[in-house]
């Protein structure tokens, strides 16, 4: 007869073993001595895990503790994990891990039964929120303003309403190559009309933007009604190009948002059904422009730059 | 015919491997990396080993959720 534990957690977090944010909110989450269960994805072949999808139950056995995740008990759910799957068919895999992947990716979506708790954030709503198209509409319902954009795969630029000597190029999603022993990823660029004219885009859609040169870029944290916003320099002056190329010599800096701004924040989040959502913006021509929404945007590498208490925020509204 | 555009811009880089934080270990119950001979929690340590989070999870730029994964 086994002796373990059994935990009746108010917090369910699914995230994985070396997700160190992760670590920042189970910190918080036991100085307010809540009960609360991490379950890491890259764990699940190591428990025992029994889902009844109708009362809904998820029963679950490690080998120092068991748990119920009820309902009845349970709060929230953080959700580490991914919302779009790319690469569960690799040849080089071999037919069980193939199986393993695309298994357990539908099992961690499968926790959705548990639809009467505080998500952050749904996965359905997650799927829908990054459609950058998408994000952009919504955005500009609300009253963002937002850079002329259109999503094509005809190069002829001189047939479009875009009259820009230079032009953003961005994918219409993540792309992530295989390149022989690397991996390849594509940032926003800036690019000439003469280069979109001579591309031949049929292949693949992309997305073109009005380019915002000069701009600084705003990096705005929001948790349900929580905003956490700051500039992104370099030594003083905003990054023209995608500051992620730049980020290991940038400076982050807290600032405030207008109220307006900040309104408009959380009621883009309200719109997503989102209570998590990191909003990049551009401010450029003094005014603010919606670049896009990230609904698992990161946040935990602010946490050593500014003094927002991020981690403690996500904390506190998960056991709310 | 030539390459897309964006084939063209692409930035490649080395997947990292994962792995353990050194003189740690990873507790079930509490759901974080202690320090083995501290006790203390690795992320809000002053252990200049502690992993430097990243703008991505993981550092991995394949988008902020591991849409790669």
């Amino acid at each position: 007869m086994s002796k373990l534990q059994t935990i009746y957690p108010e917090v369910l977090i699914i995230s994985n073993k070396h997700d160190y944010s992760t670590d920042n909110v189970t910190y918080s989450l036991r100085k307010y001595n809540s009960s609360y269960l991490r379950l890491n994805r890259d764990q699940f072949e190591e428990m025992k895990l029994n889902l009844d999808p109708l009362t809904p139950k998820l029963y679950g056995e490690t080998s120092e503790y068991k748990f119920i995740i009820d309902e009845t008990k349970l709060k929230s759910i953080y959700f580490r994990a991914p919302t779009f799957l790319r690469d569960n068919y690799q040849p080089e895999l071999r037919p069980v891990e193939q199986l393993a992947r695309s298994q357990w990716a539908a099992f961690v979506r499968a926790i959705s039964v548990f639809e009467n708790v505080k998500w952050f954030n749904k996965p359905k709503n997650t799927y829908q929120a990054e459609i950058k198209p998408f994000q952009l509409k919504k955005a500009a319902e609300i009253g963002f303003e937002i850079p002329e954009t259109i999503i094509t795969n005809d190069s002829d630029i001189n047939s479009k309403k875009f009259d820009y000597n230079n032009i953003i190029l961005k994918s219409l999603d993540t792309v992530l190559l295989k390149l022989d022993n690397k991996e390849g990823f594509v940032y926003t660029n800036t690019v000439s009309r003469d280069d979109i004219n001579n591309a031949d885009l049929s292949k693949a859609p992309v997305i073109l933007q009005q380019p915002l040169i000069p701009k600084v870029d705003i990096r705005v944290t929001v948790i349900e009604d929580k905003v956490f916003a700051v500039s992104i320099k370099k030594d003083g002056s905003g990054i023209d190009k995608d500051w992620r190329i730049e980020k290991y010599n940038v400076q982050y800096e807290s600032i405030k948002l207008s109220s307006d701004l900040e309104r408009k924040c959380v009621k883009l989040l309200k719109k997503l059904g989102l209570n998590f959502g990191a909003i990049d913006l551009a401010y450029y021509n003094n005014k603010f422009y919606f670049i896009e929404i990230n609904p698992t945007g990161e946040w935990s590498w602010l946490l050593s730059h500014v003094d927002y208490p991020i981690d403690k925020t996500i904390a506190e509204v998960l056991i709310k | 015919m030539s390459e897309h555009i964006l084939l063209k811009k692409v930035s490649t880089y080395n997947r990292k491997k994962l792995k353990d934080p050194e003189g740690c270990e990873y507790d079930e119950l509490i759901g974080g990396w202690t320090i083995k001979k501290t006790n203390e929690y690795l992320v809000k340590s002053n252990d200049p080993k502690k992993p430097k989070p990243g703008t991505k999870k993981e550092d991995i730029e394949t988008g902020e959720d591991l849409k790669g994964e």
